[in-house]
């Protein structure tokens, strides 16, 4: 995953921002499962605080990815396919993507249309390796 | 997230506990081959002990999969399928990494153990947490009170 190393801090600075405000997770899934009946769907009767943690893990990898740690890239790709086997529609990462930038700006003070860019560049990298992941995946499970 | 010692091992914490001993044990374990693998590597012990370590990883993983999924098909747990199903995933990449390992064709890598490492604490943090809760409410011991036939066979 490559991203300028600009694009990378200035990433990790709005994250550590937006994510010092109690609501974000809070607001991130609000949003989410607002933003479509299918995501609704998924998300009906799951546990908030499991869904938090599910959200901190993806940003936590996602982070890594980023600082280009190893081993992260097969993580996404991991996750991809297990997506796949959930029956997770391509089109909902784009709408967490969505999501989650809106969260960022709801949520970090300091939020500008640039660092709307950073967030789609940088964490649109890492949700594009699990798109690909996806598309990859065998159809039937092993 | 999970610690990490100064030499990149994971280390054992109460932050990686589910709160079923049983279950611990075997995360242990797991992070102990993880750990062994990491210094095969760390210490150039060569690719053929690096691959003997991968299938001993391998083979416990699954044994500890079996049992994990047994529990949660007997206390009819809700995840489980959803569970299962990362289960599968990664059982079907070991299995592919595992036979380009065997043929030669890739090395156990650094980009694997990390992969691996991350795997491990992501599962247990992320999704083993959620369903301890659950087995524990419906009767689970949190601390077994005999040593276990698993631990025997395999300690």
């Amino acid at each position: 995953m490559s991203a300028a190393p600009s694009q990378v801090d200035a990433f990790h600075a709005s994250l550590a921002r937006a994510s010092s405000d109690p609501r974000f997770l809070d607001v991130f899934y609000a949003r989410f499962i607002e933003s479509s009946r299918d995501v609704a769907v998924v998300f009906a009767g799951k546990d908030m605080e499991q869904l938090k943690r599910k959200l901190r893990s993806s940003l936590h990898v996602m982070t890594l990815a980023v600082d280009g740690a190893p081993g992260a890239d097969m993580y996404l790709d991991y996750l991809g396919k297990v997506h796949t086997r959930l029956d997770i529609a391509p089109r909902m990462y784009d709408t967490w993507l969505d999501a989650l930038v809106a969260t960022a700006a709801e949520c970090d003070p300091q939020f500008t249309r640039d660092l709307d860019a950073v967030w789609r560049a940088v964490v649109g990298a890492g949700v594009q390796m699990i798109k690909d992941a996806a598309t990859e995946a065998p159809a039937s499970p092993a | 997230m999970a610690q990490a010692t100064q030499d990149g091992l994971i280390e054992w914490s109460e932050e990686l506990s589910v709160g079923i001993q049983e279950i611990d044990e075997q995360h242990k374990v797991l992070v102990g081959l993880v750990n062994e693998m990491h210094r095969a590597i760390l210490e150039r012990h060569g690719s053929e002990t690096a691959k003997e370590i991968l299938g001993r990883l391998g083979d416990y993983t699954r044994i500890h999969f079996a049992v994990e999924e047994s529990l949660m098909r007997i206390f009819d747990y809700p995840g489980y399928e959803e569970h299962k199903k990362q289960h599968e995933e990664l059982i079907r990449q070991f299995k592919e990494y595992h036979a380009k390992v065997t043929t030669g064709s890739a090395a156990v890598s650094f980009q694997l153990l990390h992969f691996l490492k991350l795997w491990l604490s992501q599962h247990i943090l992320e999704s083993d947490k959620d369903y301890s809760p659950y087995m524990l409410k419906r009767g689970v011991k949190a601390k077994a009170s005999q040593e276990s036939w698993f631990k025997r066979l395999w300690h």
